[in-house]
């Protein structure tokens, strides 16, 4: 799926007051298939670019397409589904259901969505381990470091094969040997046809994705 | 689908799980206040079941002149209170000869054995009472025969064929002097019928007579001035017949309006009492009514607190969860699915708490059926279901789903946009 911003102003109202808009006028577009990397400081607008290709944020003016969905003409729901369907997240931190361990963290939320099929577990349990969880399979969140909760989050964005996956700084509380199996999991998704959109500031995952890099230059983003 | 179902539920006992002490406070709360209904209903149906069986048995009692009806009623149908005076055995021979009477039993109530009363009446009597007969059989011939009730059998461990002595006095006279000179010989024993002729001792009426005849020569010298009119009046009647006196002549009428009637008529009689039991009945049960309708409001009450303090529970549960609910949302689970999560955690927590209540209030009961029985005179069954648990059940069931449905608004609700994961 290929996915385009055009025009895109957005800004966070606090209480009636409108604040400064972190976007403004932006336009965008990544062909289906191929990865693209945001970097830029920190406050520069890429987590929110992010929220909007998910369709967690609705933008004041332009419109975000993701595929044939025009996020802004879809309902609540349908964004949901949207997201069920086509989206894989990889949050910055915040990732994981506490209650829940991480092999759990990928199968209960597949079947929430409607995706567990006879091979899910199996598959789940495969992918944990060779993102190096073998042993982590039946521990909490709390029970895991800050790297291996993120690795399961990517595991649980590679189980669904999704669309489009998302991901926030995905390698950023690794260590190399870690971030390069998170970096294969992702080229695999590649390989099986997904759009990928990284908001990194990590050279080893821009180069090993071949992305092409979207960056902030003197407060404005350019290709 | 099913599996959708099955992974909400595993969710839902999950976070229950993650918060063990408010889950269990929330149930507790609505468990304390269905035991507390329950077992208040069962009471109340016990009462109300003895009361009124009794009242149907016997539509009419006729007892001394200036006994109070609730008195008469209480000692002769469920033998919880003194009889006292006597009235002559002709009353009883002239009702029974009445053709407006279906059945007519003579009751001479004097003595007692371990403070269960010793029942003069006759075979017909024993014969109509709604117990089978468990051992031996109820025909009271001889003067010295016996049957026990269920009660009185499991508890002095009296067996067919053992013998015994009244004590003299009735209920609540225990420890007055033993009548050792004459001696009763148990020939049946009745089953069980958790009511009131469970806790009774049935011997002929002649044998009450000749006990007190005997009883009253030797004794009438050391007698003190305040002795039992019972036994001033069986003095004064010893020599004018041959049968004794009656504590009071149980009445089975062909009709309602006979009953009217014939209340009135012997009410006429000098030194006679007839008391309408089903308006005596009536006047008890409305006295239970009132503090049925206080416990019905308390009970709602304790359930609205219950309810009150699940809500709480879940929505700050709710609250603390802004985040993960967010993640959810954002991995593409929907508001429904969300909400169901809520729900179900609202109705596992009401469901199990109605449950245990539901248990518990039986099981309270059933552990204190023997001080119950001897604070109330009645036997409850503690394994009937009661109009009131129903209500109650009712009534916890759907201020759960009243809670899940808060639950629902809330996630509705909630901003994703405000909520959303982000540090
Ligand atoms: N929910 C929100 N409410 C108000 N302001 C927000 C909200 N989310 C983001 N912002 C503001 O928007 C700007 C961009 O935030 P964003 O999270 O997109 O930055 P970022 O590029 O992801 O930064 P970082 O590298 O630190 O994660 C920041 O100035 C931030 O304060
Ligand atoms: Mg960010």
């Amino acid at each position: 799926m290929d996915i385009e911003l055009k025009d895109v102003t957005k800004s966070y109202h606090r209480r009636h007051r409108s604040g400064k808009a972190v976007l403004t006028d932006l336009s965008f577009s990544v062909p289906s298939g191929s990865a693209t990397v945001l970097t830029g400081p920190s406050g520069s607008g890429k987590t929110t670019m992010l929220n909007l290709i998910a369709g967690l944020h609705l933008c004041e003016s332009g419109s975000v397409r993701v595929g044939p969905h025009v996020l802004g003409g879809l309902s609540e729901s349908r964004r949901d589904r949207f997201r069920a369907r086509h989206i894989g997240y990889v949050y910055q931190t915040f990732n994981l259901l506490s209650p829940l361990t991480a092999l759990e963290n990928l199968t209960v939320p597949s079947s929430l969505i409607g995706a567990f099929g006879p091979g899910t577990k199996a598959r789940a349990e495969a992918l944990l381990e060779t993102l190096g969880l073998g042993g982590e399979l039946h521990k909490r969140p709390y029970e895991l470091s800050v790297g291996q909760r993120q690795r399961v989050a990517v595991a649980r964005a590679v189980l669904k094969k999704p669309d489009v996956l998302v991901a926030d700084e995905p390698t950023a509380s690794l260590d190399k040997a870690a971030a390069k199996v998170v970096i294969s999991a992702l080229e695999g998704l590649i390989r099986g046809g997904a759009t990928l959109v990284v908001a990194t500031h990590d050279p080893q995952l821009t180069e090993a994705l071949g992305a092409r890099v979207f960056a902030v230059d003197e407060g404005r983003w350019a290709a | 689908m099913i599996a959708r179902l099955g992974s909400i539920v595993f969710l839902a006992v999950r976070y229950l799980r993650a918060r063990p002490f408010a889950t269990w406070v929330s149930i507790a709360s609505v468990a304390v206040s269905l035991i507390f209904v329950v077992g208040v209903s069962l009471v109340d149906f016990g009462i109300k079941k003895t009361a009124v069986g009794g009242a149907l048995r016997y539509p009419l009692i006729v007892g001394p002149g200036g006994s109070s009806g609730i008195s008469l009623t209480f000692s002769t149908v469920f033998h919880i209170d003194k009889p006292s005076g006597t009235i002559p055995y002709e009353i009883y021979e002239k009702i029974k000869a009445d053709d407006r009477v279906l059945a007519a039993y003579p009751l001479a109530i004097s003595d007692s054995l371990r403070s269960y009363p010793i029942i003069g009446t006759n075979e017909e009597y024993v014969a109509s009472l709604p117990a089978p007969v468990l051992f031996g059989s109820r025909r009271i011939e001889d003067p010295r025969d016996a049957v026990l009730g269920y009660e009185v059998a499991l508890r002095t461990g009296l067996d067919v064929g053992d013998t015994f002595s009244g004590t003299h006095g009735a209920v609540g006279h225990e420890g007055a002097h033993v009548h050792d000179d004459f001696s009763y010989r148990v020939i049946g024993i009745l089953a069980s019928t958790s009511g009131p002729a469970d806790a009774a001792v049935y011997v002929p009426c002649e044998s009450v007579w000749s006990v007190h005849r005997h009883a009253d020569e030797e004794h009438t010298h050391e007698e003190h001035a305040h002795e039992e009119h019972a036994h001033e009046e069986h003095a004064h009647e010893e020599g004018k017949t041959e049968k004794g006196a009656l504590t009071a002549v149980l009445v089975r009428t062909r009709n309602p309006v006979y009953t009217a009637q014939l209340e009135a008529e012997l009410s006429r009689t000098a030194g006679v009492t007839a008391v309408d039991t089903g308006r005596i009945i009536r006047k008890v049960v409305d006295y239970i009514k009132t503090g049925e309708n206080l416990i019905r409001a308390f009970s709602a009450v304790t359930l609205a607190v219950a309810v009150a303090m699940i809500l709480v529970t879940v929505l700050m549960s709710l609250a603390e969860r802004r985040k993960e609910l967010a993640l959810m949302r954002s991995i593409g689970i929907g508001r429904a699915t969300i909400a169901a999560i809520a729900v179900t955690e609202t109705f596992l927590m009401t469901t199990a708490g109605a449950a245990l209540g539901m248990l518990g209030g039986h099981v309270a009961v059933w552990w204190a059926q023997a001080p119950l029985k001897s604070a109330l005179g009645v036997t409850v069954d503690p394994w009937v279901w009661t109009q009131m648990e129903t209500f109650a059940l009712v009534a916890a069931l759907v201020a759960g789903q009243v809670l899940g449905l808060a639950s629902l608004v809330w996630t509705y609700r909630m901003n994703l946009v405000e909520a959303i994961a982000r540090d």
